[in-house]
């Protein structure tokens, strides 16, 4: 919930800040508390014990009654451990009203309020305020972003466009995975997993005090995972990924926090792509060995004054490279990124900032895929002015704008209004207009690439299909409204419905182009990239928490979503195909149960509605078992992926049909030295 | 047929495992003159999440020195302060000074302290023990053992290293572990009051 306090309140230290808005609030609340109604220590022992230390989530649920306008869910590290997750995308499948399909042993699908794909083109994802999105194909590479995840302090997921704050393509939604301070992961700690399908993971980090102020911490890992089998056949040979990083975190007086870190990773992805090939055999079935190597370093400077005004200053470095089959990428990005909370009053909260992001890019391409320009420098400028106005005791208002200049389509503007009525501290209703885009990426507007080739169907010609970028593709547009509730409606039991409707304008399509002969018995036809399509998509999002006893939690979502995109302009009989890319109906369970003080025994179950390419709906379980002998030694023993071994969780995409998802057993140990 | 390509070559293989054994081979612990007064986290956001789990642990303190009886040469007057005093890296901040300012245990005033490393304790009755590196942290169990003083950690585990007792945190809420051993061995007299709530650990040796 925290997230979506962001979204409406403002101090948007990307990736962090997120979270002192509402926690400020809280805590002056409880000095208020402290010094003049409560005195602590009048309590008896038991009623200390009895006070809750931690914002929990139903607690966190609650406050953020008072600020969130948005539909957003937080996954604590807790959540994470106890899931049985061994990704950061598996741990996503918690985040109610988020599709997460694995495409591939190394592959992803993830998205909130459909267009899902392999490269979700309309969630922005962060991490520690780093965007990890990337303009190349539009998506996430969520292979990279194997974060060791004890490292990992929490993911906030906002559903629905968050572009008013992050900028271009959070048009349904942003992932913000943001790591534990250094202070937070102090000592050593090893890790290992072994699995069926991780076959072993390890991780050892190590944390020490920085000077007398600060904190520094060092991890590597390394990640050995198998491939996935198709009737019978291996389709890959697994893929394998290194990393390692530090962070450091240091204050200079009350005010001053330092932040730097950094990460270096190298992964190699062995797939399997189905190039055409203009002479005999035609389809050739192509091993795509690609090599994925990078590294970043982030720079953050934050000032808070007494007065709650704050700055924060931010500049990042991150490079790119991949190489596959199809092509080879090299890309430097550097970020800065400047914001001022301006104006704290009692009725304005008032926070404006500026960015700048140049993106060099060196694109070669293969046989199949070409790109027009092979050296790219893009720039991207940016602004936004954010003011939450207090209207009365229990409404505010937020009103926000961001604007953006872009070397593709110049500029955009991504507004939002935002109203909260916190009816008490129970009760919140909140509702948003807002307007987002996708910006077009370098696929969409340089790539010549050779797709596939259909066989003679009776003219005598074979079909090379051939897709093309084109400059003039312009931004896909949404306009979003959303209304949610929150309630709280006993102690131990919370319930956050969210609906929306998303009117889409200029989504991208693949329009006929022009058709030649290169050959005797040979036609080549052009698809080029257009935005041809619209879209109305509306769905009702709603999840749970309840605290059956001090031992047991339960969380359930159930999330409903329509699309129906018009392609009535559109020369491509295939545009609508996205309709039935997204899950009608998804919901699941889980359950956390404390046996002992020492025993845990965790289970999860997710449905997922059928999609079209015959991928039937399925039901998945997972299972854990924790052992916590003592402080510093933690095992786990579980299964991931039951019930549903061995079959598809998603359709065809940009290389070929998805592989199925294997079922796996895992045993894991955590020692902290 | 599959046609093989050959595999690239991943010149940042092995880069990643520089960072840990950097630090792991790194000095760790060092040595601080001063104990700054009041310590800003670094991360502002974690250090606010943690005020209230802090400003409950100010207020546990307060129990246990309630609850506490010090020998008459620890204590000599009626009137004689307490120290709490808070060794190494300092979690409380001013959140310390506001749950204790002012508070007495019968005639003795609570007075905190806070010192960076064990060379430099004074008398002391309560002590934290705050962030520490390994090396310090066994000093500090070392320095207390057998002597009247009531010696907890701040994170869990302490307890189990020699001292009499340590924090934790279960299901959000402040919890604390004590070590008979090491109460008997310091001769302090602690209520049932607060040994009725507490979790006992066997000292790891």
């Amino acid at each position: 919930m925290i997230l979506a306090a962001l979204l409406l309140s403002s101090t948007a230290v990307p990736g962090q800040a997120a979270v002192v808005d509402p926690f400020e609030n809280d805590v002056e609340a409880f000095e208020a508390e402290v010094s003049e109604e409560l005195d602590l220590t009048e309590l008896s022992l038991e009623a200390l014990m009895n006070m809750d230390a931690e914002v929990t989530s139903v607690s966190r649920h609650a406050e953020s009654l008072a600020s969130s306008a948005a539909a957003a869910y937080v996954l604590t590290e807790e959540d994470i451990r106890r899931s049985g997750a061994t990704s950061i995308m598996e741990a996503l499948r918690m985040v109610p009203g988020l599709q997460v399909a694995r495409t591939g042993s190394s592959a992803w699908a993830i998205s909130a309020r459909g267009f899902n794909a392999e490269f979700a083109d309309k969630m922005l994802v962060l991490i520690d305020g780093r965007s990890v999105y990337t303009q190349l194909f539009a998506g996430t590479l969520w292979a990279d972003q194997d974060l060791m995840l004890e490292d990992v302090a929490r993911i906030e997921v906002i559903r629905g466009p968050g572009a008013a704050l992050w900028g271009a393509n959070a048009v349904n939604g942003v992932i913000n995975i943001i790591t534990k301070p250094a202070e937070q992961t102090q000592g050593n700690l090893a890790t290992l997993l072994l699995g069926q399908e991780d076959k072993w993971i390890a991780g050892l980090r190590a944390g020490a005090p920085l000077g007398d102020s600060g904190f520094v911490r060092a991890y590597s890992k390394y990640a050995r995972r198998d491939g996935f089998e198709a009737e019978g056949l291996e389709v890959d040979e697994g893929w394998s990924n290194t990393r390692g990083g530090f962070r450091a975190d240091w204050t200079v007086d009350d005010n001053d926090a330092f932040t730097l870190q950094g990460d270096v990773y190298s992964g190699v992805v062995p797939r399997q792509v189905t190039v055409p090939e203009t002479t005999p055999p035609g389809l050739v079935t192509r091993d795509l060995d690609s090599l994925s190597e990078g590294g970043n370093l982030l720079g953050r400077w934050t000032r808070s004054g007494d007065d709650g005004t704050s700055l924060s200053l931010q500049l990042y470095y991150d490079r790119r490279e991949l190489e596959t089959y199809l092509l080879e990428d090299r890309r430097d990005t550097v970020d800065l990124d400047f914001q001022h909370r301006a104006l704290v009053t009692e009725r304005h909260d008032l926070t404006w900032g500026l960015g700048y992001r140049r993106v060099h890019a060196d694109t070669f391409g293969s046989d199949v895929l070409s790109f027009a320009e092979a050296h790219r420098t893009d720039d991207v400028l940016s602004a936004f002015v954010q003011d939450r106005i207090h209207m009365t005791e229990t409404v505010d208002l937020i009103v926000g704008t961001k604007l953006e200049h872009n070397s593709f389509t110049g500029f955009e503007v991504q507004p939002n209004v935002r109203v909260v009525w916190q009816q008490d501290e129970q009760r919140a209703l909140w509702g948003s207009i807002s307007r987002a885009v996708r910006t077009p990426s370098q696929v969409t507007n340089d790539v010549a690439w050779r797709q596939a080739l259909i066989p003679d169907m009776g003219s005598g010609f074979d079909t090379l299909i051939t897709v093309l970028g084109d400059d003039d593709f312009d931004s896909e547009e949404l306009v979003a409204s959303e209304l949610g509730y929150r309630i709280q409606l006993t102690e131990n039991l919370s319930l956050d419905v969210a609906t929306f409707f998303n009117d889409y304008r200029d989504l991208q399509t693949l329009e006929l182009g022009e058709l030649s002969f290169l050959a005797p018995g040979l036609v080549e036809q052009a698809l080029v990239y257009d935005n041809e399509a619209e879209a109305e998509t509306y769905g009702v999002e709603i999840a749970t928490q309840w605290n059956v006893t001090g031992d047991w939690t339960l969380h359930a979502s159930y999330s409903l979503l329509r699309l129906d995109i018009d392609a009535s302009d559109s020369t491509n009989a295939q545009a609508e195909v996205p309709e039935d890319e997204s899950p009608r109906n998804q919901a699941h369970i889980r359950s956390f149960y404390d046996l002992t003080e020492t025993w845990e025994l965790d289970a999860a179950l997710y449905y997922v509605d059928h999609l079209s390419g015959g991928v039937d709906s399925y039901v998945r379980g997972d299972i854990r078992v924790g052992w916590n002998p003592n402080d510093s030694t933690r095992f786990s023993i579980g299964a991931q992926g039951l019930l549903h071994d061995d079959e598809e969780e998603f359709g065809t995409g940009p290389f070929g049909p998805s592989t199925p998802v294997e079922s796996s057993v895992f045993v894991s140990a955590v020692w902290s030295f | 047929m599959p046609t093989a390509l050959p595999t690239p070559r991943a010149r940042l293989r092995f880069a990643p495992l520089l960072g840990v054994l950097a630090i792991a081979l790194s000095p760790t612990g060092v040595p601080r003159e001063a104990a700054p007064a009041e310590v800003t986290s670094p991360a502002k956001v974690a250090y606010d999440a943690k005020q209230k789990e802090y400003a409950l642990k100010a207020a546990f303190l307060f129990h246990f020195a309630k609850h506490t009886a010090w020998p008459k040469k620890s204590l000599p007057k009626d009137t004689s302060p307490i120290y709490v005093t808070v060794v190494g890296r300092d979690p409380f901040g001013k959140v310390l000074d506001s749950v204790l300012r002012g508070k007495k245990v019968d005639d003795h005033a609570l007075i905190i302290r806070r010192y960076a490393n064990v060379a430099a304790i004074r008398d002391a009755h309560l002590i934290v023990a705050g962030h520490l590196s390994a090396k310090e942290r066994d000093k500090l169990v070392a320095h207390c053992r057998a002597r009247a003083i009531f010696l907890i950690g701040d994170q869990p585990g302490l307890a189990a290293r020699g001292a009499l007792a340590s924090f934790y945190l279960k299901k959000g809420k402040v919890r604390f572990e004590m070590n008979r051993w090491a109460i008997d061995a310091s001769g302090l007299k602690i209520s049932s009051q607060v040994l009725k709530l507490a979790r006992f650990v066997q000292e790891r040796r």
